[in-house]
């Protein structure tokens, strides 16, 4: 064979031609190929994710950095299981962003999915991991057979060795590691593959074994703690904000308050007189036609030698500015925008059935409510920020940051440099909610960065992180709804009205014979962004507040109602995205069966008698592939501040990667659902944002968070789901019928403010 | 002005209003501390001043005095050897971002110091440090487990 050395990248470009199959199979891509062994191909590992160290510890790459979502934990769990690994003794590592540009041009990620939203890393990450974990075992497998002289249908594996025809002696993983360079490269089939994101995956022969039965699980199923808590608990991971380049500059940014608003002239005599200051300069609006939204909110920067320098400096710049186009809008403005779109704008249709107005003319009973709610902002608990470092032929960002391929399309708009020349290094996140999906913090730094030609860091005050925030959509939404003599719901309309979208393609849509679900635009300019739950967010709180109105008009059980509505066993089509979605649809047995769960462990019985002051409520919601029931039971004071003494949730979101993880995001989900309604309430005027700090925009303490949170697993049979988007929509309206219950008073405007003060 | 830093002296020249969590982070270079408000109102910079938890984003460099011991989460414990504090957050699995889990764990050991067996009604009335990510529940228990291993650490000490 002749021995041609083929270096990773050279290796890596012969895998994307073609397009949509690339097969590095024996003879298809020449002589090159054949020498490229897998230790090559993969820096040493067995695959992308797997390193087999010589004590026979495991290192498993993490391909996504954890923001609070527990995938540090549960995707090297997916991969340890397959790998059949002792997870006492594997140590995970955050995996440097693997971005390539696909044969289009296009970015994509190498091996998985290294981006984080849509509650779809654990659902995107599970099928490939599942098969690298294969593939490393394989290897293992493939090596153990040449060197003991066995075939490998003798061997077997347990917790990290091999063993052969089941006898007690067993090897190391570790001692076939280093074996004639392992196998050669034509065992992989790399494919680009469609999924919710086109995706470059591994694949295999089928000479690997088949996916691990599910009884025969040790890890995944199993609670584990964090993979990284003892540098969380020591203040040792990294996040963005601990970053650091040699020569380390730090900048403050005063922006723009207004709405596309900028700079008109600045003097900044006073900020350069600030010890440790290196350079002031202006900050332009950084989009162009190629990107012509919003990118970033322009100003100027205070570059200095500290962070404190900056930020000081920065308090002294003096600064004209143009006040943008919007400073007609405001809170009033904004909400009375949508009553008039609601009534004159272009109404776009969500689903139909039936005739709404004659089953309404016929009804006996006609509800109608107006709900509404306003913005509402990310505050992630690490405030916005990013390190840049731009040399002539290189621009490096670190960062906390969740989507690297985004943050590299940034980078090269502001560098112009090839996407090869720059590199995005991933850290802990500090919290994202979908705020750490934009760019323009990204933009902003490495435009500095080349400006300057210096390492430059960019912090965000809070204020900064909050006024110049990418919010959830302010609202309004109009029902009317129809019920029939014997109780049943026979006719919905609804109108969402707001700048941004929703998201009501859930039930009850196509379980009520008679329904118009409509959504309007308003012509508002706030900046808008993806927030815990986009869309489903408000359409929970929305569609669910009303069916339990319904219920009460009609005299019924909420549950009852609902599992009335759900009817028999069956799978809808669901016209909505949900990741991986397949051919799936939307299912009625498994909302019920998250209903009864919840009902079953909260003793459900709305016939009850009732307390003074107490109240329980249900509600149940379809977010993003996962089911959530959840039962809310409240006391209310008589001044009308309240506790939230239980909530009991039936959730489905397939197979549980990590119990103890899952909980965590479902526990998460309810306490920013109930920050949420009892806070968020961003102010705007003059087309500006006033709201700043955790002063004026408190959100929840401990001292406010439910007394006990009861969580119940029901769809461990299902392929897994994300868990971090999924109880907040489900929370919220079983909190405010909860809520009802005990004092009588609806609550359809956000957030709840005085409304319980019934005295 | 002399200070200690987790046990080691440090000479502090910078006595202007720089935050003591900037100079911590960017002069000492101790990135355990966070920064989340810049107000006091979070609680992620908390660090002990003589003991006391303190949220360092408010306290400026020229309010410490000749002698102050200081105490981040680097000098709470190790990796091998955690506080008792760290080893209930442990056992509870109560991060998630971790973001604020530095400032929560150096309030939780000066609130155990007053309240050495705190009921749920005290640590709702002094623990007030904000998590987003919203793991109060989890740090409700764990500081009721951190109380039993102080006490175990102080009987068998």
């Amino acid at each position: 064979m002749t021995q041609i050395t083929v270096n990773r990248r050279d290796a890596l470009r012969i895998f994307c031609i073609g397009g949509a199959l690339v097969a590095v199979a024996p003879g298809a891509l020449g002589k090159a190929n054949n020498a490229a062994t897998i230790a090559e191909l993969f820096d040493g590992k067995l695959g992308p994710f797997v390193r087999i160290e010589p004590d026979n510890r495991i290192t498993i790459m993490a391909p996504v950095p954890d923001m609070g979502t527990g995938v540090e934990t549960a995707l090297p769990m997916i991969v340890a299981e397959e790998l059949d690994a002792d997870w006492s003794l594997v140590d995970v590592e955050r995996m440097p962003s693997k971005i390539i540009e696909d044969t289009d041009g296009e970015l994509r990620f190498e091996y998985a999915l290294q981006g984080t939203g849509g509650s779809a890393t654990v659902r995107t990450a599970w099928r490939p991991l599942k098969r690298c974990g294969q593939f490393a075992r394989h290897v293992i497998l493939l090596a153990a057979s040449k060197q003991l002289n066995v075939p490998v249908s003798s061997l077997t594996t347990y917790k990290g060795h091999v063993r052969v025809n089941g006898r007690t002696k067993s090897y190391p993983y570790a001692d076939f590691i280093t074996t004639a360079g392992m196998e050669s490269a034509d065992l992989v089939k790399r494919t680009w593959v469609e999924h919710d994101y086109k995706v470059l995956e591994l694949d295999f022969p089928t000479t690997i074994a088949p996916d691990k039965k599910r009884e025969d699980y040790s890890i995944v199923g199993t609670e584990k703690h964090q993979s990284r808590i003892y540098q969380t608990l020591t203040g040792t991971d990294p996040y963005g904000i601990d970053h650091e380049f040699p020569g380390q500059t730090y900048a403050s940014i005063e922006r723009c308050p207004y709405f596309y608003g900028g700079v008109k002239s600045f003097d900044a005599t006073k900020a350069k007189t600030v010890p440790g200051v290196l350079a002031v300069l202006e900050v332009p609006d950084l989009k162009s036609e190629q990107r012509p939204f919003k990118l970033n909110s322009p100003g100027v920067a205070v570059i200095a030698t500290n962070y404190w320098a900056a930020f000081k400096a920065r308090s002294l710049l003096e600064i004209e500015w143009d006040e943008g186009p919007c400073t007609h809008e405001n809170n009033e403005w904004h909400r009375q925008n949508c009553i008039d779109a609601a009534t004159k704008g272009e109404r776009r249709n969500i689903y139909t059935s039936g005739d709404v107005e004659e089953a309404l003319s016929k009804a006996a009973t006609v509800v109608e409510a107006q709900y509404e709610a306003p913005h509402f902002a990310h505050m992630t608990m690490e405030p916005i920020n990013c390190n840049a470092l731009v040399t002539g032929a290189t621009c490096t960002v670190a960062g906390s940051i969740q989507f690297p391929d985004t943050a590299k399309l940034a980078a090269k708009h502001i560098t112009g440099l090839d996407y090869d020349a720059i590199d995005i290094i991933p850290s802990r996140i500090g919290c994202g909610f979908g705020r750490k999906a934009s760019a323009d913090y990204v933009a902003e730094a490495v435009y500095l960065a080349k400006e300057v030609k210096k390492p430059v860091k960019v912090i965000w005050s809070r204020e900064d992180d909050t006024r110049h925030d990418f919010f959830n959509p302010q609202s309004v939404t109009t029902f009317r709804g129809g019920i029939a003599a014997d109780g049943s719901i026979t006719a919905w309309e609804s109108l969402f009205a707001s700048q941004g979208g929703t998201r009501m393609d859930g039930f009850p849509v196509q379980l009520i014979p008679n329904m118009k679900v409509e959504r309007v635009r308003g012509d508002s300019r706030v900046p808008l962004g993806p927030w815990r739950g986009p869309g489903h967010n408000l359409a929970g709180y929305y569609t669910e507040g009303f069916l339990n109105e319904l219920a009460e008009a009609a005299g019924r059980d909420p549950l009852e109602i609902r599992l009335d509505l759900l009817g028999e066993d069956r799978s809808l089509p669901f016209n909505d995205w949900y990741p991986e979605k397949g051919d799936g649809g939307i299912s009625t047995k498994r909302m019920k069966d998250v209903l009864q769960t919840a009902a079953q462990h909260a003793n459900w019985n709305h016939s009850r008698p009732k307390e003074k002051g107490k109240g329980r409520g249900i509600a149940s919601y379809f977010t993003f592939g996962g089911y959530v029931a959840m039962v809310v039971d409240v006391s209310v004071a008589n001044d009308g501040s309240f506790t939230v003494d239980r909530v009991t949730a039936g959730v489905d979101c397939g197979m549980v990667i990590n119990p103890l993880g899952a909980k965590a995001q479902i526990e998460s989900g309810i306490i920013d659902g109930l920050s949420t309604v009892l806070y968020q309430n961003v102010q705007i005027e003059r087309g500006r944002v006033l709201t700043g700090n955790f002063d004026d925009q408190r959100l929840l303490r401990i001292n406010e968070a439910p007394k006990e949170i009861d969580i119940h697993f029901t769809g461990t049979d299902g392929e897994p789901f994300g868990t971090g988007e999924i109880a907040l929509p489900a929370f919220i309206p079983a909190l405010l019928a909860a809520l009802h219950e005990a004092t009588g008073v609806r609550i359809r405007k956000l957030p709840i403010g005085d409304q319980l003060q019934t005295i | 002005m002399q200070i200690t830093i987790n046990g080691t002296n440090v000479t502090v020249n910078e006595t202007d209003d720089t935050p003591l969590l900037w100079f911590l982070r960017d002069h000492q270079g101790l990135k355990g501390t966070k920064f989340g408000c810049g107000i006091g109102s979070c609680g992620a910079c908390t660090i002990h001043v003589n003991g006391d938890a303190v949220r360092s984003c408010s306290i400026p460099l020229d309010a410490l005095s000749d002698g102050d011991q200081i105490t981040t989460i680097e000098g709470l414990g190790e990796e091998t050897n955690l506080h008792p504090v760290q080893q209930a957050w442990l056992e509870l699995d109560v991060p998630q971002c971790g973001y604020c889990q530095a400032g929560q764990i150096m309030a939780a050991v000066d609130l155990l110091k007053q309240f050495p067996n705190p009921t749920n009604d005290i640590i709702d009335a002094h623990h007030d440090n904000l998590c987003r990510c919203g793991t109060y529940i989890r740090i409700r228990k764990a500081i009721h487990r951190a109380a039993e291993l102080l006490q175990t650490t102080e009987a068998t000490s």
